[in-house]
């Protein structure tokens, strides 16, 4: 068989292309730290690395979610511990003030206290964070609580962030459901607690799911105070009444269940004392159930068992509160070994897959330049082997 | 006296000379891939002498041609690769920073981080940031390819012409080789170096576009496409022609008429560009869905301050096709409301705008239209007469807002030129449910994506595959080839020394006969 000339340069030239190809791709992978120089290396390796990149991207999104719930949620668990501080204060002083040996002037200095904190729950309730109000739900800009009427103006749904594809919590509260308690005044006031009802009627009293019918003016509950007795009597399990005397000297009827955590309405359309036109009864918050008892004290008036009822259960909401909050905080923080753990392991994917294993890298490479050394002897050795060698 | 002693030996002498210029020819063309070796045939001439019968040329026509049909696979593929490698280029998802999915990401980050803190103003400028590195990204991406789409064109300009310069000097060589076979008829037919240059001719040639080729008894050569469109034929040449509005290639006809032969080529550069060229046309399109569908999906929640519109969010590809679920809408907040506007399954898109247009209460306050999206999904808008003006479905799908993005496709696509006013005014009690969108938009502009890139990605690296095998299989039969009609140089010089040999005996008896002649003079 003829071996040409050219066929054996061919050959050369052909393999050391190959290898000078190999040398170079493994000089770029050990110099560039990267397995991979262009998408079509490896096609399937690309869309894993554009899905990791992805996903990376969107954890890294529900790690700031977290953060932000984090951050809002302990400030908030602050705020609403400070507010139960106040309160707590505010027990005290009511205690004390409604032990009637207290002189007015005494009963209008403890009315003061409730001034000044009532200055500063507002401060409290009308926190903000990042520019942002805590207890201003979804409206995120509007202040909560009106100054003066101590109304909550701003959004009535909270404010929730994702915290993966599933799940969001809420970041900020809405200010109304955090504040509430849940108790009943009525808007019909009663000069006296005595005297018979003018005309009688029916209350419905719903209390979280129960509803319930009241009747009064009837013999067993003609005034305030033994519609008071009757429900205390008959509903002891789920509701608790009491005669509440007004700032303005007036008595109401306050009615509050048993369970902190059930809401109350209660609505009079018998046409009787209690029919007072579209709100029969209405739901202070703790602001305003603060400036109710310290209006009273500031009118020198002592405190009844109703303000103590208020007043706790004022204390006994926030906590309630608190506790979903802190609920929440907990399952927010735990969610952070998770995320971090689920981040370091995409990380590793995506590093596994488009990082160079330099120690593999580093032999591939000794090798390929073994291989151009032997390649270049050969053809050293073959310049030799002809008969040229020969003719001289 | 010695009869025709000394005319065998001159003519020896010189059949010897001949033979070695051949075998230096041989020597000379030993490096190259194209040369044919050639052996000269010398027979023995009855009554006396010898003469140079042939010049043999050690060449398989039908080798040569299967090479030839192969190296237009392996150059239409490296053209292909080379083309598509331009556009990999432009997708490094490999490093760090420089990938489309990069921007994407980002965009997609920002936004669901405004809609966690929309009051936050660095949330708000990183959002217009990323949405405008986003849009500069892909009109640049856009100019990449239409600047490499140009380059095409003037590739296969180039290309075209090269075919008509080769096809010309084929049909010139046809007619050379024609004279030089008549002309060296009874000196051993030695014309045969034509034939290497035709042969070179028809590398080339292949190399361009995939042809059929048949050679006559002198080596003259017919040259057609598939389907048998001539190129060459004699010393006339055909020449093809280049449309590039349209990217076909047309073979002009003696007639002056021109037929599209574009899907006829099958091999070649030509090919590969063509190839190339649908390729790109492809990419360019899957880069052209993402803009539109961004434009046609992304919205931004707002408050009555920005806007009266609201959308329906859920893009349907046919406004008369059912919904396939029932729900109900209530429009609030204008007079004679609340109207709730109830639904079902078998109600179509166009249903529900008909059914808001022609109440008489609703389309006092309210117009419905049809909004045709540029991804060629359909969906609702309906604008309120008031600010002030409420809507809400049970299904959660109607939302005051506005397109983040304006446009029809890459060229025209802009951030909204309202964006401040917006960024300003959105609506914060709708953002959680917009980060929730926000996920199927990402979701889906992610895939349009990865799926361009994956294309570019697999279709480059299928080809580099059938580039190895093909060029593997084209330097096999090139090695064939060479042994073929190759040049071993040890081989010639053992010839030559052979020759050398002969010549020396043919030139003893040059002296041999001298004193021959001598002493037959001597005897007088």
């Amino acid at each position: 068989m003829k071996v040409p000339d050219n066929l054996l340069f061919s050959i050369f030239q052909e393999q050391d292309a190959r290898i000078r190809k190999n040398l170079s791709d493994k000089t770029l992978e050990i110099s560039t730290g990267r397995k991979y120089q262009s998408i079509s290396e490896d096609p399937p390796a690309t869309y894993n690395v554009l899905e990791l990149k992805k996903e990376i991207s969107q954890l890294s999104q529900y790690s700031k979610n977290r953060l932000f719930a984090d951050t809002s949620l302990s400030y908030i668990d602050l705020n609403l511990g400070k507010v139960v501080d106040s309160l707590n204060l505010l027990y005290a002083k009511t205690i004390q003030a409604k032990n009637q040996t207290l002189q007015p002037n005494q009963l209008v200095s403890i009315g003061e206290l409730f001034s000044s904190t009532l200055r500063s729950l507002l401060d409290r309730v009308n926190d903000q964070l990042g520019g942002n109000y805590i207890f201003g739900g979804a409206s995120l800009t509007q202040k909560p609580f009106d100054e003066n009427t101590l109304n909550y103006m701003a959004s009535k749904e909270s404010f929730k962030v994702w915290l993966s594809d599933n799940y969001k919590v809420d970041a900020l509260l809405r200010g109304d459901e955090t504040f509430s308690i849940n108790v009943a005044i009525s808007n019909a006031k009663f000069s006296n607690p005595d005297t018979n009802f003018t005309v009688g009627g029916t209350l419905n009293i719903n209390v979280g799911s129960t509803n319930i019918s009241v009747s009064y003016g009837t013999p067993s509950t003609s005034t305030l105070k033994d519609l008071v007795d009757f429900i205390n009597s008959n509903y002891s399990n789920l509701l608790s009444a009491k005669v509440s005397q007004n700032p303005d000297g007036t008595y109401s009827l306050m009615l509050m269940p048993v369970d902190v955590s059930k809401d109350i309405s209660v609505s009079d359309t018998s046409g009787g004392d209690f029919d007072t036109g579209a709100t029969d009864f209405y739901s202070p918050n703790v602001l305003q159930a603060v400036k109710r008892i310290g209006d009273k004290l500031s009118g020198a008036m002592y405190p009844d068992d109703s303000d103590l009822m208020l007043l706790q259960r004022a204390f006994e909401r926030i906590s309630f509160r608190r506790s979903q909050v802190g609920s929440l905080l907990s399952q927010v923080k735990n969610l952070q070994p998770t995320q971090e753990s689920l981040g370091d392991n995409l990380n590793k994917q995506k590093s596994d897959i488009e990082d160079a294993d330099l120690s593999q890298s580093i032999m591939d490479y000794t090798r390929y330049k073994l291989a151009y050394e032997a390649l270049m002897r050969i053809i050293a050795d073959q310049k030799d082997m002809s008969i040229l060698r020969y003719l001289k | 006296m010695f009869g025709a002693t000394f005319g065998i030996v001159a003519q020896g002498l010189e059949i010897f000379r001949k033979s070695a210029d051949i075998r230096n020819r041989n020597i000379l063309n030993a490096n190259n891939p194209d040369y044919a070796q050639e052996d000269p045939l010398v027979k023995s001439f009855a009554p006396v002498g010898i003469r140079l019968e042939d010049i043999l040329r050690t060449q398989n026509f039908y080798y040569t041609s299967v090479r030839n049909q192969k190296l237009s696979v392996v150059s239409s593929l490296d053209t292909t690769i080379k083309g598509g490698s331009q556009v990999e280029d432009l997708f490094q998802e490999f490093t760090q920073g420089l990938g489309g999915s990069e921007y994407i990401n980002q965009f997609f980050t920002a936004y669901q981080n405004l809609m966690k803190e929309p009051t936050n103003e660095g949330a708000r400028s990183e959002l217009i940031n990323s949405a405008q590195s986003l849009v500069s990204y892909l009109k640049d991406r856009k100019k990449d390819m239409d600047r490499i789409m140009a380059g095409t064109d003037y590739d296969m300009r180039q290309y075209i012409n090269k075919i008509n310069t080769l096809t010309r000097k084929i049909a010139q060589i046809n007619q050379e080789i024609l004279v030089g076979y008549a002309q060296t008829y009874a000196r051993g037919k030695d014309y045969k170096n034509l034939l290497d240059e035709r042969d070179s001719y028809l590398k080339e040639l292949s190399e361009l576009i995939n042809i059929r080729v048949q050679e006559d008894e002198i080596g003259r050569v017919r040259v057609e496409t598939d389907k048998g469109f001539a190129l060459v034929e004699d010393r006339y040449n055909w020449e093809l022609k280049y449309d590039s509005a349209n990217k076909r290639i047309l073979w002009k006809s003696k007639d002056g008429s021109e037929v599209d032969i574009s899907s006829l080529i099958s091999g070649g550069r030509v090919r590969g560009l063509l190839d190339f060229q649908s390729d790109l046309s492809g990419y360019m399109n899957q880069l052209e869905t993402l803009a539109k569908r961004l434009i046609s999906d992304i919205k931004l929640p707002l408050n009555s301050q920005a806007t009266s519109n609201w959308y329906w969010f859920k893009n349907v590809s046919d406004p008369n096709a059912p919904l396939g679920f029932s729900g109900s809408i209530t429009f609030s907040g204008f007079p004679g409301g609340p109207i709730t506007l109830s639904y079902s399954g078998t109600d179509s898109l166009n249903d529900l705008i008909n059914a808001i247009n022609t109440d008489p209460t609703l389309s006092a306050n309210f117009t419905a239209s049809l909004i045709t999206n540029p991804d060629g999904t359909y969906t609702m808008s309906i604008t309120a007469n008031d600010p002030s003006y409420t809507i809400e479905d049970s299904n959660n799908l109607i939302h005051r807002s506005e397109p983040l993005f304006v446009g029809n496709g890459i060229s025209d696509m802009a951030i909204n030129p309202n964006i401040n006013l917006y960024i300003q005014n959105l609506d914060y009690e709708k953002v959680d449910e917009f980060m929730d969108f926000s996920r199927g938009w990402w979701e889906g502009s992610k895939s349009i994506y990865n799926g361009l890139v994956d294309n570019i990605a697999s279709r480059q690296k299928d080809l580099k595959t059938k580039y190895d095998i093909e060029s593997a299989l084209l330097s096999s039969i090139n090695a064939k080839l060479q042994e073929m009609q190759g040049v071993s140089v040890d081989n010639e010089f053992i010839e030559l020394m052979k020759l050398q040999r002969s010549y020396e005996a043919l030139a003893r008896v040059v002296n041999t006969m001298d004193e021959m002649l001598q002493s037959t003079l001597n005897m007088v």
